[in-house]
This record gives C-alpha cells, sequence and structure tokens, in this order.
C-alpha cells in the first residue's frame, strides 16, 4: 500500500484506531441499550411473547435499510405524491397521531394533477409497527380524483399475500355487494420511495352514488382507535347502544344527529337476543337475499374483521326501510399469512378453513344471530349451489394476477409488505397458497347441504276493493295481492296513507277509481306501491294526498313507488298535492310506463324519478309548482309529452341521468331544460322549446360529487333558442 | 504491531462510513423504536416517584391545601407535556385532573381537561367538568361518548344550555343500554325505562355506571366488595342509587348484581 510507510498516515491511523474504537463499541452498546429498552416497553404493552421480539427486530433492520425505488416499469397504475416538505413522508410516519392533520401535497396520475391533501391513517398503535404506514388522501371539490373520488386511502399492504384483498373485492363485486372502489396502485413520494398499495375508494355518500342507490345512513361501529374510550364500560360492544355508531354518510331528509334506525335496529336484535322474540322480527329489517350474499362473502373470505367494535357498516336505505352491511376494510383470507406484529409464509396445512356459517363466530353479534336464521341459511345455501360464476371470476382473476406476480417490475427486488421482507417468489408462493385457500374454502361451501327449496314462501292472499271505501288509519296491503274494480273510490283520512305490494288499479273511462281526502281541508298521507313484481294503475285519479315521515322513512309523493318491476300507469291524472317535495315519487323502478297522464298543479316537483329507469308517453305535466319531470341518476324516455307552465324547470335531468326526448314540447316554463352533473339529454328534432321566461336550456355542474356539467344533444333545426352554459358543461348540435 | 493498526484502522474506516451512514439514516428516518419511547412514556416510572399519590388515588376527593395545589399542578402540566393516550400514567393523570379540578379556584381546570381530552376521550371525566368544557371539546366529546349514561346527559344537557347543539338526551338509548347487559329483562314502559324482571333473576349493572334504581317489590344486592350504593324507602318504594363521587375506573367500581325475589317492575336511570 502506497500510504503503508508514509510517517503521517501511521500517526493517523493510531488516532483514528483510539477514537474510533470507543464510537463503535458506544454504538453498538447504544442499540443493544435501545432494543432491550424498547423490548421492555413493547413487550409490557401487548403482554406478549416471541412475535414482539421478532417485530421489534425486523423494524430495526428495515430502518437501517437506504431508500430505493422499487417499482421499475410497472404497469400497474402509478400515482405520484409530491410534497413542499420532502422529509414528510417519513414525517407522517413520525408523527403517526389518530388526530393527525392533513397537510397539502401535490398528486398526480398519468395525465393530470391535482391538489391534494395527506394524512396518516390508521387507529390502532398496530398500524405504525411497520415500516409503511397507509394515508388518506382527499382532493379537492373542483377537481376530483378520476372525476369519482373526494377522499380516499392508499392503504399500505401487510403481509406477502397481495393479492387476497384485491380478489376478494373482486369477488364483492361479482356477489352484488355495497363496497368501495379497491385496486392496487404504485404510490411513489417525492420521487424516491415506490410502494405498491392498495388504492381504497371512500365510504360515504359517493360510495353509495357509485353504487347507484340514493344517498342515506351509512352507520359505523366505532369503538378503537380515537373513538376508544378508556372509561368504557366493560363488556360493551357496538351492539350495546347506539351512541357506539358514527354516520359515515346522511340522509339529509332526517335530523343530522339521528340514529333512529339503528336504535330500532338495536332494540330488536336485543328483544331477539333476551326475550325471546322471533328472529323474523329482525330478519325483516334486512334484505335478506343481500344480507345472505353478505355473510356468503363473510364465509368465503375466511374474514372477521367486520367485527362488534369495528368496521362494521350498515347502510340504511330509507326507501327500502333496510338495512345493508357494506364490505369494509375485509382482511381476506388474511389470518394464515399472520397478524400485524409477524408476517408469514404459511404452511398448507395452517390454512384452516372456518365454518362461520354454521360454527365458528364471526365475531359480530348481530351477523352471529342473523345466520342462525333459517330463512337466512336456506338463501346461503342456494346460494352455495351457484358458485360456478365465482368458480370463473376466480380463476381468470388468479390467472391474470399470476402473471402479475411473475412479470410485473413492481414485484422484483426485495420490499417489505407489513414488517416482513419480501421478494417476488414469495408473492407467487402466496398466490399459489392463496389459491389453494380458496379452493378449500369453496369446497366448504360447496359441502353445504343442496337447498330444500320447498319451504315455505310466503304465498300473498288475494284482495279485491270495490266500490266506496274509507281508511280512518293507515292499510297496508303489503301481503296481498290487490285488485281494485272500476268505479271505488277510496276515501283516506288525515296523513292516512294506503301501502301495496303488488295492485292492480283497473278504473275505466267512465268507470275511474277516485282515491282522493276525507276531510276537505286535511290531506291524507300518501298511496304507496313497495317491493312489487309489477303494479298497475289505470284510469286513477289521485288527489289532496301530501306525503308522510316516520322516524325510519318517508315518502316524499302523494303517490310514492319504491322498488317496484314493471310499473304502468296509464290514463291517470295526479294533482293537487300538498307538504312534501313531490307529486309522484319514484325510486328503485325498473321499467316504468307512464302513458295519457296528467300531473298538474303541484306545489313542487310534479314527478320525481330517482334511480329508476322506463318511459313516459303522451303526458303533460302542467302548472307545477318547481319541475316538471326531475331526473335523478335514471334513464327516461319522453315521447309526445307537453311540459308546460313549471314554475321551474320543464325537465330537469340531473346526477348523471339519460335522457331521450322525442315529439314533444316545452313551453313558458322558467327554464324549459336543464342538464347537470354529469347528465345526457338528446333532443329530437320534433321538440319544440318555446317562450321559457330564463332560458330554453340550461347546462350547469352543481354537485361536486358528479365531477362534471350536462351535456345535450340538440337538431340543428333546432333555432332561437336561448342557451345557457357553464364551463364544465357541453353542446353538441347534430344534424 | 504498526501492521496490525493498519488492518485495524482499515476495518475501523470501513465502520466509521458504516456508522456514519447509519446515524444518518437514523436522523432522517428516526427508529422506530423512538416511538415506542414516546409512545409508551419510558420516563412514567420516574414520573410517578414524584406524583402526589396520596392526594389522588381514593374514593372520595381530598380538601387540599395551596401546597397540595401546587404540586398537583406541577404533576400535571409536566405530565401533560409529553402525554399520548399510551401514557402509562394515564389513569393517575386522570385522577389528578380530577382532584384538581374538585379544589377550590381550579385556575388551570379548563386547561387540563381540554389537553386529556382531546389526547384521551373519557367520557366520565368529560361529563362530570362538562361546565368546563369548551365549545369544540364539549362538541367533541358529545360525538366521542359511548354509554347514554349519567355523564352523557350532562355533556348534552351543557350543550343545550349554551345553545350549541339540538341534542336531545333518548332514554331509549338508556334502554337499548341496560339490556345488552340483561338477557332477562323485558321492557315494560321503554319512555320511562321501566322493565319486568322474573322471580329470582339477576339484574346487572356494569361497573363504572352510576344509576338509580326503584321497585316495590323485594330485590337484593349483591356485590362483591363495596358497591357505594345507597339504599333508601320512600313511600313504600325501595331506592337504590349509586353515584360516584370521583371519575372511578371499574377496578373500583364493582359490577352490581340486583337479585329479585319475585317478579317485579323496576325503573332503572341514569343517575342525574
Amino acid at each position: 500500500m502506497i500510504y503503508s510507510n508514509f510517517k503521517p498516515f501511521k500517526e493517523l491511523f493510531k488516532i483514528l484506531a483510539l477514537v474510533l474504537t470507543p464510537v463503535v463499541i458506544a454504538y453498538i452498546i447504544w442499540i443493544l441499550v435501545f432494543t432491550y429498552k424498547n423490548l421492555n416497553h413493547y413487550s409490557s404493552w401487548d403482554l406478549s411473547n416471541k412475535q414482539n421480539l421478532n417485530a421489534l427486530i425486523f423494524s430495526r433492520i428495515i430502518n437501517l435499510i437506504p431508500n430505493y425505488i422499487i417499482a421499475g416499469n410497472s404497469n400497474f397504475e402509478l400515482i405520484k405524491l409530491n410534497t413542499e416538505d420532502k422529509n414528510l413522508y417519513p414525517l407522517l410516519l413520525k408523527d403517526y397521531s389518530w388526530n393527525s392533520k392533513y397537510s397539502r401535497v401535490s398528486l398526480s396520475d398519468k395525465n393530470m394533477n391535482y391538489k391534494a391533501k395527506i394524512k396518516s391513517k390508521g387507529g390502532s398503535p398496530f398500524h405504525f409497527i411497520h415500516q409503511d404506514v397507509s394515508v388518506k388522501i382527499k382532493v379537492s371539490k373542483k377537481k376530483l380524483y378520476k372525476d369519482k373520488h373526494r377522499i380516499f386511502d392508499l392503504d399500505k399492504i401487510g403481509h406477502p399475500g397481495i393479492f387476497n384483498d384485491v380478489l376478494a373485492y373482486e369477488m364483492a363485486k361479482e356477489l352484488n355487494l355495497l363496497m368501495p372502489e379497491h385496486r392496487l396502485v404504485i404510490v411513489e413520494f417525492n420521487q424516491n420511495k415506490k410502494f405498491l398499495r392498495q388504492f381504497v375508494g371512500s365510504l360515504d355518500e359517493q360510495l353509495l352514488r357509485l353504487n347507484s342507490k340514493m344517498p342515506a345512513d351509512i352507520f359505523t361501529i366505532k369503538l378503537t382507535a380515537k373513538n376508544r374510550d378508556n372509561s368504557l364500560i366493560k363488556g360493551t360492544n357496538g351492539f350495546s347502544s347506539p351512541l357506539s355508531w358514527k354516520k359515515d354518510a346522511v340522509n339529509n331528509h332526517f335530523n343530522y344527529a339521528s340514529k333512529d334506525p339503528i336504535r330500532n335496529l338495536l332494540n330488536i336484535f336485543h328483544n331477539v337476543v333476551s326475550n325471546n322474540q322471533d328472529i323474523n322480527e329482525l330478519i325483516k329489517l334486512f334484505d335478506v337475499d343481500y344480507l345472505s350474499r353478505f355473510l356468503f362473502f363473510i364465509q368465503l373470505t375466511q374474514s372477521t374483521h367486520q367485527d362488534s367494535e369495528h368496521n362494521f357498516s350498515l347502510f340504511y336505505d330509507p326507501w327500502m326501510q333496510k338495512f345493508y352491511p357494506v364490505v369494509n376494510d375485509i382482511m381476506a383470507w388474511g389470518g394464515p399469512f399472520g397478524n400485524t406484529l409477524k408476517q408469514r409464509i404459511p404452511k398448507k396445512e395452517d390454512m384452516v378453513v372456518h365454518d362461520f356459517i354454521n360454527k365458528t363466530s364471526m365475531e359480530n353479534e348481530l351477523l352471529d344471530l342473523l345466520k342462525s336464521s333459517l330463512l337466512v341459511k336456506q338463501r346461503i345455501r342456494e346460494l352455495s349451489s351457484n358458485t360456478k360464476s365465482l368458480k370463473e371470476i376466480f380463476e381468470k382473476k388468479y390467472i391474470e394476477y399470476l402473471d402479475i406476480a411473475e412479470n410485473d417490475p413492481a414485484l422484483g427486488g426485495i420490499y417489505f409488505t407489513g414488517s416482513r421482507l419480501t421478494s417476488r417468489p414469495e408473492v407467487i408462493k402466496s398466490l399459489n397458497l392463496l389459491y389453494s385457500y380458496i379452493d378449500k374454502s369453496l369446497n366448504l361451501i360447496d359441502s353445504y347441504e343442496q337447498p330444500n327449496l320447498d319451504y315455505q314462501t310466503h304465498v300473498k292472499e288475494d284482495v279485491i276493493l270495490k266500490d266506496k271505501l274509507i281508511f280512518y288509519s293507515t292499510k297496508d296491503f303489503s301481503k296481498n295481492n290487490v285488485k281494485i274494480n272500476p268505479g271505488t273510490t277510496i276515501l283516506l283520512g288525515p296523513n292516512v296513507n294506503i301501502i301495496f305490494a303488488n295492485v292492480k288499479m283497473l278504473g275505466s273511462k267512465r268507470k275511474p277509481i277516485i282515491i282522493k281526502r276525507l276531510i276537505k281541508d286535511k290531506a291524507f298521507g300518501a298511496v304507496v306501491i313497495k317491493e312489487s313484481e309489477s303494479s298497475l294503475l289505470r284510469y286513477v285519479d289521485i288527489s289532496g294526498g301530501s306525503g308522510f315521515k316516520s322516524k325510519y322513512y318517508k315518502y316524499t309523493g302523494q303517490f310514492s313507488a319504491h322498488d317496484v318491476n314493471n310499473l304502468t300507469v296509464e290514463m291517470c291524472k295526479f294533482s293537487s298535492n300538498s307538504d312534501y317535495d313531490d307529486n309522484v315519487h319514484l325510486v328503485y323502478v325498473d321499467n316504468f310506463l307512464i302513458k295519457n297522464t296528467i300531473i298538474k298543479n303541484s306545489p313542487s316537483d310534479g314527478i320525481d324519478i330517482d334511480i329508476s329507469n322506463g318511459k313516459i308517453e303522451n303526458s303533460s305535466f302542467i302548472n307545477n309548482g318547481n319541475d316538471g319531470l326531475d331526473l335523478m341518476t335514471s334513464i327516461v324516455y319522453v315521447s309526445d309529452s307537453t311540459f308546460i307552465k313549471n314554475g321551474d324547470k320543464g325537465i330537469s335531468v340531473g346526477e348523471n341521468s339519460n335522457l331521450k326526448i322525442n315529439n314533444s314540447t316545452l313551453n313558458e316554463n322558467y327554464i324549459g331544460i336543464e342538464v347537470k352533473d354529469k347528465s345526457i339529454a338528446t333532443l329530437l328534432p320534433t321538440v319544440s322549446l318555446r317562450s321559457n321566461f330564463k332560458h330554453d336550456i340550461n347546462l350547469k355542474k352543481k354537485n361536486y360529487r358528479f365531477s362534471g356539467g350536462g351535456t345535450i344533444k340538440i337538431p340543428s333545426s333546432l333555432d332561437n333558442i336561448n342557451i345557457k352554459k357553464d364551463s364544465f358543461s357541453k353542446l353538441e348540435i347534430y344534424k | 504491531m504498526l501492521r496490525h493498526f493498519k488492518k485495524l484502522s482499515m476495518i475501523l474506516l470501513v465502520l466509521l462510513i458504516v456508522v456514519i451512514y447509519l446515524i444518518i439514516n437514523n436522523f432522517d428516518n428516526k427508529f422506530i423504536y423512538n416511538y415506542y419511547l414516546e409512545l409508551y412514556h419510558n420516563s412514567w416510572s420516574q414520573t410517578l416517584k414524584n406524583t402526589p399519590q396520596n392526594l389522588v388515588r381514593q374514593n372520595n376527593y381530598k380538601i387540599i391545601n395551596g401546597d397540595d395545589k401546587k404540586k398537583i399542578e406541577k404533576y400535571i402540566s409536566n405530565s401533560l407535556k409529553s402525554f399520548t393516550r399510551h401514557s402509562r400514567n394515564r389513569d393517575l393523570l386522570r385522577d389528578a385532573i380530577d382532584q384538581y379540578c374538585n379544589s377550590n379556584f381550579p385556575s388551570n381546570c379548563q386547561k387540563y381537561i381540554t389537553r386529556y381530552l382531546n389526547i384521551l376521550f373519557d367520557q366520565k371525566l368529560a361529563g362530570r367538568y362538562s361546565a368546563y368544557l369548551s365549545e369544540e371539546t364539549l362538541v367533541h366529546s358529545i360525538r366521542l361518548s359511548k354509554t347514554p349514561d349519567a355523564n352523557y346527559i350532562s355533556l348534552i344537557s351543557e350543550a343545550n344550555n349554551r345553545g350549541i347543539l339540538n341534542y336531545v338526551y333518548n332514554i331509549h338509548d338508556w334502554v337499548t343500554f341496560i339490556r345488552s347487559f340483561n338477557t332477562n329483562l323485558t321492557i315494560y314502559d321503554s319512555d320511562r325505562a321501566v322493565f319486568i324482571t322474573n322471580k329470582n333473576k339477576f339484574i346487572e349493572i356494569p361497573s363504572g355506571l352510576d344509576f338509580i334504581l326503584s321497585t316495590n317489590k323485594k330485590v337484593t344486592i349483591n356485590c362483591e366488595t363495596n358497591c357505594n350504593v345507597r339504599e333508601s324507602y320512600k313511600n313504600g318504594i325501595l331506592f337504590l342509587e349509586r353515584k360516584s363521587n370521583t371519575v372511578f375506573h371499574e377496578i373500583s367500581s364493582p359490577k352490581v348484581t340486583i337479585y329479585s325475589l319475585e317478579k317485579a317492575k323496576v325503573m332503572i336511570k341514569p343517575t342525574k
């Protein structure tokens, strides 16, 4: 060596040796002492075992490894996050807190840049044992992420079974369950760290809108993390009191703080548990088909993460008067892959499939009770006998994921999942293990007894209404098939409702059916059709009603149809309603036909159609206080109809609706037609728009959740019309 | 000898680079164990020694003099500086705040309670000192409340008095809550929280819950230790009341079981 005989170097080495030896020794001692100290604290916190030691040592090693980019040119969607403070990402980890506040961040994907805010997420201390933290992102209302998401999570992946959750969400989609959008993405922080993460849409009103549900309450049990209460009474869980349920989405028709639906549910739940009340009273509050699919999903995914203390969300749809559990933070097939403290590649024999339907507890008192219902069991068995489409999806997705696992650069190298160092072979192995696990799970489901299809179904009795009938209190015919004879007059007392399921109102031109108020100046409630397979109104004249509001539901029209397939309204007349929002209100109506019908003199909207599809032919909407026809998330074809002198819009096409209108007239309304919020209206050449007071056509963006204005397609022959358009909307003229 | 030094210095040079790199890297990323240090409050055992424990660990408030008050103040403000929800002294600190706020002229009560509740919500502490809470903390506390007990009543009535919120206490929540612990109670009148209990059955009142029970039939109380329940008769009706004097926790407030000797109507309400 050159320096070996050079004296000053010799001296330098001596000094270096003398100085560095104690430094190195001190450093080693420092590490040992702190590790021991932490181990002490860590262990005492969790009263635990070897796993703590492993977690701690892993965490230590992980934090010693420098940052590096793992993703390369991956095929996963890339989300880039850039912060002003370049150390923000590690800072998020440092300042981990359930009261963490949002910091500014700029977010970009392939095509767009977004202004956004970021904060760390995850409630319990378990969440920051890992190298990576899950984050919550909120973008500006003005520009939603992918035009859909205001708030979303970029969750860390907790174990080498990278595809577990994403596959479970695919299964949930196939089972038609309510769930947030979910996919795998690569997230890059400050052009430095890249991690594979899970994109999870928010659990709020947007979830309902994206799943074509009416915006209403979502209740979630929150008893952990910042909602943990150290004075919590022993034995309490989410089913003890409605106070432990928080609202993730709110129905603005009711008091913001109201928890009446969940209170009612819990009361019945305790009646069943304590007082031997019939379990069917509880089942009535759920859509049995949906509930069975949800329980089936839990069984399939072997997940008990939606338990009595957290993550269990129920959507209450007041138009259906039913609860729907929402898929939320499931941790599918997660058990064998370890837990937060230690992740592992399981052995095949460890992958035990639990029978949650018949034996093991779901760790959720309500679900455990509901699954014991014979009706639910029956439906689950029916589902289990028809798992073909699920198996097909599972096979297809497995091949797709295997290709990704084997070839995508994102899964190359060494990287962390949870606090485990993982690599491509482990991911492939985990996927193969998942395959055998799901196979086992499906085999168990297949082994359920074949359904006994001759179980008792409730047969609706036939009822005929005729002549003159007076009802002083609400009459419920929902357990009957009702036929109303021509010439029948029904008089309803103040606030009295009449409720039908399947009804045929068979009036004739000479002998129409008349439904009106009993006392001249006191409106009746509503004529309601719900949960109907098929209903018909012919020559019916309804007037003098209002609507009805209880603690749990609301009928906003004097004629309200909720959850109806095939509704036909012919030669009818709806007029002079009062108090409530609409004259006629259709929600979740599949395939309606309104023909030769007159809707007039309503104080507010003439007809309000939400999340429905059908046709309106040869009808008149005259002199209604607000809109003649109001659409929300509906597909409607209107022909040969007139919309005249309506106080607001002749037709309002809102919230992602699609309207086609032919051979119709929109005259003397305040606004002829208004198209907004990602809706599309097509006017055929035979449509006439004249003398509308403010505008003939108004195009705008109103609700930020739809991230766009309206689009209208008009023929070039339609001239001399007054159009107003904002910058989000589109006007297309065709020849 | 020199030859050894050469080798050693080479090794040390490499080690030095590694050490410098690791230290820089550590400062950048911060070791995860530092979180544990913060989270589990490694100095708690030290602070515990200086705590005026004798002034706070009790079932009833003590009358404290100026010096003791200063001691408690010092303890509270020192503890709150590094307080997290995982701090080992959290219960002790809560009790100290409770004792302090019950002393004469507790000038810093609002400050301490706000800080404590913002880090770690405690329904009993919040309910007891609802009058001291800022508007923001009051709303926060109502939102985080879990049990429809006397403390919850106190929080929402305070909010109503100040005209902040339109919350109304819902007795049905209480009924649901009591029934979740009692598999044999039937509701007689949910608007008045009247239940029917069968002969030879127990009614369980969870630990840490203040209540008042009234009935005209014979019942007996079973308690492992002192339940802190006061018994009284008025016009042939038996009243059982538990009203805690301090913000106690489960350990010092055992579960109360009431044994019904015959089928009886009982009214169980949260203590006001």
